[in-house]
């Protein structure tokens, strides 16, 4: 008896997990329909004698000397009206060469104006929740250290500022380094299905458009207004769209403005940044899954996708355990036939589900990207379905430990080779 | 503005090009939605090829595999299996049972190899996880039937759940492709073909597949059949599915590239 209701549970847990890729499923084929057929919503850019403006541009380092010049060289040279513009490279307890030269730098250049986090808590919320008081401007703008921006970049980004509805702006990520290996091709690959297809549909269709954490930014009195940035947190970027959202600011995505990044080319490295992501976005999704259907501000359509994004780092967990309950119904002999090929189905075409997207997601992406060659390689996607699972459900289990345990995080920098000065 | 096939001919007539690419974040492909209901009738078309030619290609499954059987010598007895419209004929067959030795052997090489390629970090990542997750199966598999006496399925049931899925699969196939086709600029012959070609390459693999599964298991014993079922059997179907595609898409893309007018601004 006891065997039997174990088994109807394990049948009904299938079906449901088959539902749940289901509408996960029906809602990326919706997006990659909106960006390929419907019309598309244009950023802000194009107003170009707008009065810009003014602007922090904020780069957080920690240990950064790899990388620290190219990120400086490419924001002095960017063509943002000096007056109206500061760099703030913060050093975060850095302990090689990065504060040497971020030292040097603000030496030749006035507008760059360094700050140094000495003691407190290391981590980029933590050093961004510091730094924000002291900004000359509104606006900040937000880069990682690997980062390369190009000249009109800022101004681009900062244009959607104009929308006073606007509380936060997103530019396109890039891989500059896809043909390094097999697994900086995959990142390129699943980064273009999420920006050039995803964002740009959540943009189109007036859904919640995710602020990334670099290549982006928002206005620093509305932030500081919601409570800055939490220390603690591993995803300030989740975070801090939701916030945003549930006080019914905008996200702007701006497609065009585009910023090169170092992807990680080591399977361990890409790991633990996966691992990270994904342990700060499910405690985003502890904190803020039933404000979603709460809040006011949102739209019906706005409060699903509010849930199914923070609910996206969960599902190859739940993948994971539906694989364990096909296994168990297996042993028994009571495996269901059609929940197990829909659910295999879905394992591989959407392989790169739990982060970014399908594969027809994918493929709409290179489409528009043109870049055809690299659409041959999107039967492999499915290597990365282990070990995009397995990270993410491992950091999954990282934010249940933290919420049990009342753990603290550790700020876990994501390695970065970079290359020597003067080689692009 | 979008830019029109006629007004880039005549352009090129005059020796100028007006038609000019867009920067690839403007771009949108102009697509309207009768490319995608064309999809639903060539839907149409296989699942009705398929529906027919169902019961050929499962009765072809069960004579390969009968036959290559025979040739292995493996002892196996056919029976019939009414599965809605179709005759099945799957079959008991003759397979290695380990003791409670063999099972424990099993269970502790399953161990050790989780542990090496846990600990070894030589190998890429994801080739780890597929050794494990195959490791932990086939262990898993051997623990329970070290415990329970046998797993739920028989060398019979084994055969029957296989021949059902094939035919499963088979008909559940293009409702995907039909999904992934209906986003995309295909012409009508090539949703035709992307459709068709993939379940027609699933019948073949099914066939070939089920007749090594047969001669694995009757060598091995039952606690290969879960690791073999759950990530050699419908989960290896789906992989063609996206081969298929990829195919397509890149002469898809190769005719974008030669029709700038095709591609819209935003």
């Amino acid at each position: 008896m006891g065997v039997d209701v174990a088994i109807a549970i394990l049948r009904v847990y299938v079906w449901f997990l088959v539902a749940v890729m289901g509408v996960y499923a029906l809602r990326h084929w919706g997006f990659t329909w909106n960006r390929l057929a419907m019309r598309q919503r244009p950023y802000y850019q194009d107003l170009l004698d707008e009065d810009l403006p003014g602007v922090s541009v904020v780069v957080p380092m920690h240990n950064e000397e790899t990388v620290v010049h190219a990120v400086l060289d490419a924001l002095i040279a960017c063509d943002y009206p000096r007056d109206r513009f500061e760099i703030i490279p913060i050093d975060d307890h850095s302990s090689d060469d990065t504060t040497t030269i971020v030292g040097a730098y603000s030496m030749a250049y006035p507008f760059v104006k360094p700050a140094y986090v000495l003691g407190g808590e290391r981590g980029k919320p933590a050093a961004l929740d510091r730094i924000l008081p002291l900004a000359a401007h509104d606006i900040i703008i937000v880069f990682d250290a690997d980062y390369r921006p190009g000249k009109g970049l800022i101004r681009e980004l900062v244009m959607g500022f104009v929308d006073p509805e606007v509380g936060a702006v997103m530019g396109r990520v890039i891989p500059r380094n896809t043909n390094e290996n097999f697994l900086t091709r995959m990142q390129a690959m699943e980064r273009a299905g999420g920006y050039q297809v995803d964002q740009q549909a959540r943009y189109n269709m007036n859904l919640i458009p995710q602020y990334g954490g670099t290549v982006g930014g928002f206005r620093r009195n509305v932030a500081m207004e919601l409570g800055g940035f939490d220390p603690q947190a591993l995803a300030e970027d989740t975070d801090l769209t939701i916030r945003l959202a549930l006080a019914g600011w905008r996200v702007g995505y701006a497609n065009r403005a585009e910023c090169y990044e170092e992807a990680p080319a080591q399977w361990a490295v890409r790991f633990r940044q996966l691992r990270r992501w994904s342990r700060g976005h499910n405690r985003a999704l502890g904190t803020y899954f039933f404000g979603m259907f709460r809040a006011p501000a949102l739209s019906w359509q706005q409060k699903i996708d509010g849930v199914l994004l923070l609910c996206v780092y969960l599902v190859p967990a739940l993948l994971f355990t539906g694989f364990a309950a096909n296994a168990l119904l297996f042993f028994s002999g009571q495996i269901p036939v059609v929940p197990l090929i829909v659910f295999s189905f879905f394992v591989v075409s959407c392989s790169a589900f739990g982060n970014f997207g399908p594969a027809f997601q994918i493929a709409a992406a290179e489409l528009l990207d043109g870049a055809r060659e690299r659409l041959l390689l999107l039967p492999y996607l499915f290597v990365l379905f282990l070990f995009n699972g397995w990270a993410v459900t491992a950091g999954l289990m990282d934010a249940l430990g933290d919420g049990f345990k009342g753990r603290r995080t550790m700020w876990d920098r994501t390695q970065k080779i970079g290359t020597p000065r003067g080689v692009a | 503005m979008e830019a029109t096939v006629p007004n880039q001919r005549v352009s090129r007539q005059r020796g100028v090009r007006t038609a000019i690419a867009p920067h690839r974040s403007y771009r949108t492909i102009s697509l309207d939605a009768s490319g995608a209901f064309l999809t639903l009738p060539v839907f149409v078309i296989v699942e009705v090829i398929a529906v027919v030619l169902a019961p050929s290609a499962a009765r072809a499954m069960a004579q390969f595999a009968l036959f290559s059987a025979h040739l292995e010598g493996i002892v196996v007895r056919p029976f019939g299996d009414r599965f809605g419209w179709i005759e099945l004929q799957p079959m008991t067959f003759a397979m290695h049972h380990d003791d409670w030795v063999g099972l424990s052997l099993t269970l502790v090489i399953c161990v050790l190899t989780v542990a090496l390629f846990s600990f070894w970090q030589q190998p890429p990542m994801p080739l780890r996880y597929f050794i494990n997750l195959n490791a932990l199966v086939v262990g898993g598999a051997a623990l329970y039937i070290l415990f329970a006496g046998h797993l739920g399925y028989d060398s019979a049931a084994f055969s029957q759940l296989m021949l059902r899925t094939a035919v499963l699969t088979w008909l559940t196939m293009p409702v995907f492709i039909a999904l992934f086709a209906a986003l995309f600029p295909f012409s009508w012959w090539e949703r035709l073909l992307f459709i068709g070609i993939t379940v027609a390459y699933d019948v073949p693999l099914s066939i070939v597949r089920y007749a090594a599964f047969v001669g694995i298991l009757a060598r091995t014993g039952p606690a290969l059949m879960p690791d073999l079922y759950l990530l050699f059997g419908p989960l290896l179907d789906a992989i063609p599915i996206i081969t298929f595609f990829s195919v397509f898409l890149v002469r898809a893309a190769h005719r974008l590239d030669r029709n700038v007018g095709v591609w819209a601004w935003m």
